[in-house]
């Protein structure tokens, strides 16, 4: 058990040497490893920023270098943490040392500008409160994000108070933002199992999550929802039965802010308090406990749902047509009529190198061997009404007196019973369309799944295995899922930065592409409409201030003018219907397939070519468009101006 | 941490002030933290002090709501400013410092009803001096990380390219068009550009650019002609391949 010092230096009978000796002795335990690992998470990230060079060069050693770094912040974290050596404090500063480290790895990847595919969707959003003083704003780039501000208002009032840009605002708003998250984590699981212990290694693990390193780093609704989320859980967790409605003034604004911040975030986090609930009610708790988590559910799924019918009014649009095509593929697999995604492949045929496949696989195993055991511990603790921490974790006597009321712990057991869907989850990977809902829950099941596998590493450990041994298989294992984690949730050639490559977001955002939309601002009409591909409609709405076509927000796909040999009646009538009066062409289409499988929007029609790249001969069709004119042209990119070109026929 | 009641209220108070100041009137780092200060920690701290007090009193805690709650009242400010004052500098600072200024006022007074003195129950220990040293190495060398990946960004071998445009002019569309170069190429760079209305030459001449700078000219044309009015540009390097081309057809044309 960890000894705390009690500091006495107004002792009359200590020296003042003596004194200033206890209380450095004091301060080193206190802080423990702490300062040394943050100098070696620091070098970590030098090496992080020496693969983005190197990478940018097309060095072939920079993935490497990127696995060190993450492996050098990630390591002696969890070794760190699994002793009982560590103080709390010491707990809580490593554990946001390494959320922050981690948001750092992302910073390094783009440290001057947004580069991610959806950083530019809200960057949009924000820039539009910017300039018009107001919400709502309409973004065709994705019509839902204007909906849900909630990250946009927090930048926007960031950079205009403080002068900076968007992104330099965006950057340092995450970052801050990410420091609540990792204490919010932190301090729900140490509230649920009332272990210092398992609050830190379990908080350790929510970082494996496929998308805790790029994805939830991100300029994006989630980055900002998730801590909104998880502090609102941890609020709830710190119920205290006398004060009720202290409870409901404190969740109601932050359960307001998530839900207009983003849906998915919102409607989860009503799950897992609805699911609180119940396990409050099925467990025959007092009145007492659960009628204020009845209240609460009710409140949030109200306030989530009420905000997105009234308005988020697209969101259903937007969400729906993905778990409709995951379920459907996953039937089809079923029923043998589709034979499932090739999982580690991307679109272009590509595919990641043999040990990611395996560490991929590895990091799947190493979970499902682990969390049964976390369940039966939970479940069990919760059954025989013993504290969930007493065999595993050395608790202090206070520590103890807090966890008697929270024994059998209705959101314990929540968490076991959510982690039952992780498996399913698993099942959606090997579907096309299903595989970003697999993706994209990963970050929620982990909520659970994070705790349930803390608490099975540490039920082992109470075992009677060697201490060194049990350090380093557990050191092992943990990197195994984190790097599992990494793999899974973002493709090789997305990892770092470096040369162009066809439709695969950061790697296609280059100065040339950037220049055109530059261009197109200071010489084009703003919110002229215009159609483009992938990329080059992200940068023409954000930097080009052009109003871009796109399905989502005209339900019009014009991906098929673009693909169509020669222009014909129906080509002329769809850009008719678009009111298009300039279209871009990005030459470089036609070098390769598109690594993210589409060159324009999510279902395009006539996307599946077989395999071949996109045919250069329909790109020249618009040079001969009578009344269609190139005004501009920077080798690889041609904008036409084609309004006339349609109007008149 | 131990802060007396009244002290709190001023320190509160003075950084208030002080952050309305900055941002006001100054600029910079200065203005940064000002803005840092006024959104993401004195409204969520005034809130947490008035209205949940037993949340103050544990560091990890305290940062956590002062934080989160700072960051949803800025966001609930945003709506409540969408639909009365508007969205700007201005009514951003009087949302927040009003925000700041009355909820530390009625922390101040619970807390003197009360006689409170805030000190924490589980408070963090203090770095040691040679803490203090490592951790300060650690944030240079994480700064430094930083500065190599922005080099890395600006330095990046990248293929340079040529913008060309030819437009209508906006002033006078039937009778000139604008057109422009702009030379991305890494290197000063001589141009032949060639103006032709369908088979008929209107100009040729060869254009100087230094990297990275832009050459405009407006050019009267006549609206008589039948066909678009195009644009070769050639560089003399390269005097037999076109190297980039643009197409204007001009109102009425059509």
């Amino acid at each position: 058990m960890a000894q705390t010092l009690t500091p006495s230096p107004t002792n009359p009978l200590m020296s003042d040497d003596h004194a200033s000796a206890v209380r450095s002795r004091i301060s080193t335990q206190a802080w423990g490893l702490f300062p040394y690992l943050f100098l070696t998470n620091s070098i970590a990230l030098v090496i992080v920023a020496i693969a983005g060079v190197a990478s940018r060069s097309a060095d072939q050693n920079a993935p490497i270098l990127l696995w060190i770094g993450l492996l050098a912040i990630f390591v002696p974290t969890a070794a760190r943490l699994l002793s009982i050596k560590a103080e709390r404090q010491e707990r809580i500063a490593l554990i946001v040392l390494l959320g922050v480290s981690l948001y750092l790895v992302k910073v390094l990847h783009s440290p001057l500008d947004f580069t991610f595919h959806d950083e530019f969707l809200h960057w949009r959003t924000a820039a539009n409160i910017l300039r018009d003083g107001v919400l709502f704003t309409p973004n065709s780039i994705l019509p839902v994000s204007p909906s849900y501000p909630g990250l946009e208002i927090l930048t926007g009032a960031f950079a205009e108070l403080s002068g900076l840009s968007i992104p330099e605002a965006g950057l340092i708003t995450l970052g801050i933002v990410r420091v609540g998250f990792m204490l919010a984590l932190y301090l729900l699981y140490e509230q649920v199992s009332s272990s210092p212990q398992i609050g830190a290694l379990a908080a350790l693990l929510y970082t494996a999550n496929s998308n805790f390193i790029f994805f939830d780093s991100q300029f994006s609704y989630e980055s900002l929802a998730l801590p909104l989320a998880t502090t609102v859980l941890y609020a709830v967790a710190t119920r205290d039965e006398r004060h009720n409605l202290r409870l409901f003034a404190l969740a109601l604004p932050l359960i307001i802010f998530t839900s207009m911040t983003h849906h998915l975030t919102a409607y989860v986090m009503s799950g897992f308090i609805g699911l609180w609930a119940v396990v409050a009610i099925v467990q025959r708790r007092s009145a007492k406990n659960w009628i204020p988590l009845v209240v609460l559910t009710v409140l949030s799924v109200s306030i989530s749902f009420g905000w997105s019918s009234l308005v988020g009014g697209t969101t259903s649009d937007y969400l729906l047509p993905v778990f409709r095509s995951g379920i459907a593929e996953i039937l089809s697999i079923f029923s043998r009529t589709y034979a499932g995604r090739p999982l580690f492949e991307n679109a272009a045929g590509g595919a990641s190198p043999i040990w990611e496949r395996y560490a991929g696989v590895a990091a799947v195993v190493c979970i499902l061997v682990i969390l049964p055991i976390g369940m039966f511990q939970v479940i069990r603790s919760a059954w025989l009404r013993r504290p969930l921490a007493t065999r595993i974790a050395v608790l202090p006597t206070q520590t103890m007196e807090i966890f008697s009321r929270y024994r059998g712990s209705a959101a314990a057991i929540g968490f076991a019973v959510i982690v039952i869907l992780h498996p399913v989850m698993q099942a959606f990977r090997l579907t096309s369309s299903g595989w970003e809902i697999a993706n994209r829950s990963s970050e929620f099941l982990f909520w659970a799944i994070a705790f349930i596998l803390a608490v099975g590493v540490l039920l082992i450990g109470s075992l009677k295995i060697p201490h060194r041994l049990y350090v380093i298989g557990f050191t092992l294992w943990a990197s195994i899922i984190f790097v599992g984690g990494a793999i899974s949730g973002w493709p090789p050639w997305s990892r770092l930065p470096g040369t162009y490559l066809v439709s695969a977001d950061s790697r296609s955002v280059e100065p040339e592409s950037i220049a055109a939309a530059r261009w197109a601002n200071d010489f084009l009409t703003p919110q002229s409409r215009m159609s483009a591909d992938r990329i080059n409609t992200l940068l023409m709405s954000v930097y080009g201030n052009q109003r871009m076509i796109t399905h989502l927000a005209d339900g019009i796909y014009l991906a098929s003018v673009y693909y169509a040999p020669v222009f014909g009646e129906t080509e002329f009538e769809l850009m008719r219907r678009a009111n298009v009066e300039y279209m871009l062409l990005d030459r470089r289409l036609s070098m390769n397939l598109p690594l993210v499988g589409i060159y324009f929007e999510a279902g395009e029609p006539d996307g599946d070519r077989g395999g071949e790249p996109f045919p250069i001969g329909a790109m020249d069709k618009f040079d001969s468009l009578f009344g269609a004119s190139r005004i501009f042209d920077s080798g690889s990119i041609q904008i036409y101006d084609v309004e006339a070109a349609y109007a008149t026929r | 941490m131990q802060l007396d009641n009244t002290r709190r209220f001023l320190i509160l108070l003075l950084l208030t002030v002080l952050s309305t100041a900055a941002i006001s009137f100054g600029g910079g780092i200065l203005r940064t933290a000002a803005a840092l200060l006024m959104i993401f920690a004195l409204p969520g701290y005034a809130v947490l002090a008035a209205w949940f007090p037993d949340r103050i009193d544990n560091p990890a805690n305290r940062v956590l709501f002062t934080i989160i709650l700072s960051a949803t009242l800025t966001g609930l400010g945003g709506l409540v400013l969408h639909f009365t004052l508007g969205i700007q500098s201005v009514t951003w600072v009087l949302w927040l410092a009003a925000l700041t200024i009355i909820h530390g006022g009625i922390a101040f007074v619970r807390g003197a009803r009360r006689r409170l003195t805030f000190s924490d129950t589980d408070p963090f220990e203090p770095l040691n001096g040679k803490q203090i040293v490592v951790i300060g190495a650690a944030v240079l060398i994480a700064f430094g990380a930083i500065n190599i990946a922005r080099t890395g960004v600006i330095e990046q071998p990248r293929p340079g390219f040529t913008q060309l445009w030819l437009l209508q002019d906006a002033a006078d569309p039937e009778n000139r068009v604008r057109i422009g170069i702009h030379n991305q190429e890494n290197a000063h760079l001589v141009y032949r550009l060639v103006l032709s209305a369908g088979s008929v030459p209107i100009t040729d001449e060869e254009v100087i650019i230094e990297a990275g700078q832009t050459w405009e000219s407006w050019l009267p044309i006549s609206a008589d002609t039948m066909q678009p009015i195009r644009a070769d540009l050639y560089r003399l390097d390269q005097p037999n391949h076109v190297y980039r081309s643009a197409e204007v057809w001009l109102t009425g044309q059509q």
